[in-house]
């Protein structure tokens, strides 16, 4: 499943195609001439992949196969992938030029952990573990893609959270039948020719040849799109302060910008609406308050930015009610106005990063000791 | 669904005879523009620019209407989940569900823009042939080795749907009918896996046939590319176009309380 032309918005675009770039950089080093013709074929396999369906019900889904690409070929999944993307935006407008690389990250990404997932398959030691942890790392990256998908949603605006959850939930479905064709394959593949998946020795207990470069690679597409910028700098914030001629409200965005032009109601808290407003240059507007109860006001910038807030009548106390907005009404917008930051939320991203560096760590120490074990 | 991108190629047109390069990078440039409209009018426009250089290059519909319809079936859900999920005042309730026009306002402009930039694509790799694009790509500065593994690809392609039509028959012929069960799973693995193993060996001779006749790494080319005034006046009048589009988008009348999205 990959996003369509047309619904990000432009940093989202812009990330998509800088992490594109870099893991396709990271992923081609030190590559033999003699790696292209393979990936090509995986490539193309992908890419035809994409035409086998399978039912369900009256309805039908078609294999997605990223996660069984990086099983197959380890950290060099994503230059395949990318090109698998390519030709299908360019060849059937599947997805389309736009996306290319948000789309490469979403897969691609996906396919790197589904090589993480594989190559935790040494870790244990029971029969059929190949099959198994094929089948988890056909659904890890399919499940990975899902993620990725709805955050990019969820970053370009508020409008899309509705569709980022149902766009999951597809993906928790799709995993299951992806799950296991990968394992079936997988399975057939260690019959056959278990040299083609990756990190293959002769004899069967395998160490994994690369280190898991493929996790880390995976966990900065990840911090990529996690980096909550993008989604922070757009969340519309009101705030209200109270003077002597009525109730001046204000609608700005986080990083301290007004919001100019934004529509601004003033509601009793049953939900009748009592003022309506523009907001001037400034991002403000003044309402003259009837009378001192609770108000409920909100603001609406379009294209899903919304937001309210609730004024309780214990801070109208200096509001002289029912007084009418005179011609100095514009100065008061003006002089009142003051200058609004809500701090960046650093706390939260150093937590994340925290957190994605013990799992990414864990995994690591996990496979160290197994190594050393051994 | 046929793949050959290029079967339009050969029809005489400015679009066709435009130099591979310049195409590129200015419809390049086009279509970007078109992903960061915001309002619906300018993206109308787009559309109808789009579809204008798509009857110039006298490319038919049915040859983008596939594109289309993958495009719209993506889109589909978000003309039915968007109108009752956008956040602020809803118009009137369905079954208890608020519908805002300005959701379904949402959805069109982004179906808009996802046909205009479909339409879009198609006009920058229908009319030239593949692989001329992708040398044009090349002197773009995209990096040598990705652009021969999409030659290779491409080239591939056919072949493993050739192979995955054999497969089909041979499967059918032991009277293998899709289901949705657990056995239906793992033959389709096996079947992946034996795409994967054919196409695998297969590509393992021709490379070393490849090899055998003196391949380095390098595919050398006669195409020669050369570009002349009526070549820029075509990139001049796209790339005004786009920028246009852009700024009317911007600063035009129809500018509504959208500054706060891309």
């Amino acid at each position: 499943m990959h996003i369509s032309d047309g619904v990000l918005s432009g940093p989202v675009l812009a990330a998509g195609w800088a992490g594109a770039a870099v893991l396709a950089a990271a992923t081609t080093r030190k590559m033999d001439m003699e790696e292209v013709p393979k990936l090509a074929v995986i490539a193309g396999v992908f890419f035809v992949g994409s035409l086998i369906r399978f039912p369900i019900g009256a309805a039908s889904v078609h294999l997605i196969l990223n996660g069984l690409v990086g099983v197959i070929l380890g950290i060099r999944a994503f230059p395949a992938i990318l090109l698998g993307i390519t030709l299908q935006a360019i060849l059937f407008g599947h997805g389309g030029v736009s996306v290319i690389g948000v789309n490469a990250c979403m897969m691609g990404g996906g396919a790197l952990l589904a090589y993480g997932v594989w190559q935790l398959r040494n870790v244990v030691s029971f029969p059929k573990r190949e099959v198994v942890f094929g089948g988890l790392a056909g659904a890890a990256g399919v499940f990975v893609s899902g993620c990725v998908l709805a955050l990019v949603m969820v970053t370009t605006g508020e409008a899309f959270w509705a569709v980022a959850k149902t766009v999951l939930w597809i993906h928790v479905g799709i995993m299951i039948f992806e799950g296991l064709v990968a394992a079936g394959c997988v399975s057939f593949l260690m019959k056959v020719r278990p040299d083609m998946l990756a990190g293959w020795r002769r004899g069967g207990s395998a160490r994994p040849a690369t280190p898991p470069v493929a996790f880390w690679a995976a966990l900065a597409v990840a911090a990529t799109f996690l980096a909550p910028t993008s989604a922070h700098a757009h969340k519309l914030l009101i705030d209200y302060t109270p003077v002597k001629e009525g109730l001046l409200i204000e609608a700005f965005f986080p990083d301290g910008t007004p919001a100019r032009k934004t529509t601004l109601r003033l509601m009793a808290e049953d939900g009748t609406v009592v003022g309506r407003g523009m907001t001037n240059e400034h991002g403000g507007h003044l309402f003259a308050v009837p009378e001192r109860t609770d108000y409920v006001a909100d603001a609406d910038a379009g294209m899903g930015h919304y937001t309210k807030v609730a004024i309780p009548a214990a801070d109208l106390a200096d509001v002289e009610p029912g007084a009418t907005l005179t011609e100095d009404a514009a100065d008061i917008e003006k002089t009142v106005t003051k200058v609004r930051k809500e701090p960046f939320p650093l706390g939260r991203v150093v937590i994340g990063f925290v957190i994605l560096a013990v799992l990414g760590g864990a995994a690591l120490l996990a496979s160290k000791r197994k190594r050393h074990a051994a | 669904m046929p793949l050959d991108i290029d079967r339009h190629a050969h029809v005489a047109s400015p679009i066709q005879r435009w130099d591979p390069r310049l195409k590129i990078l200015s419809l390049l440039v086009f279509v970007f523009g078109v992903a960061v409209l915001k309002t619906l009018p300018m993206a109308l426009c787009a559309l109808v620019i789009s579809a204008l250089v798509l009857r110039v290059a006298s490319l038919p519909f049915h040859f983008v209407s596939h594109g289309m319809e993958a495009a719209a079936l993506f889109l589909a859900p978000f003309f039915l989940i968007m109108p009752f999920s956008y956040p602020g005042d809803p118009a009137f309730t369905v079954l208890g569900l608020g519908f805002a026009w300005e959701g379904l306002r949402f959805a069109t402009l982004i179906f808009v823009k996802a046909m205009a930039i479909i339409l879009g694509s198609f006009s920058m790799f229908g009319t030239a042939r593949f692989d001329v694009s992708m040398i044009a790509l090349q002197r773009l500065r995209v990096p040598a080795v990705l652009v021969q593994m999409v030659l290779f690809t491409y080239r591939y392609v056919y072949v493993f749907m050739e192979e995955m039509k054999t497969l089909n028959v041979a499967m059918r012929a032991r009277g293998f009918v899709p289901r949705t069960n657990m056995r239906t799973m793992s033959i389709l693995g096996g079947y992946v896996g034996t795409l994967l193993v054919r196409s695998f060996e297969r590509t393992e001779r021709v490379y070393k046939a490849m090899l055998s006749k003196g391949y380095n790494g390098s595919f050398p080319t006669m195409v020669e590319f050369a570009w002349d005034g009526r070549d820029f006046a075509k990139a001049a009048i796209v790339l005004a176009l786009a920028a246009g589009l852009l700024a009317a988008d911007m600063a035009g009348p129809f500018h509504t309380a959208v500054e706060a999205w891309y």
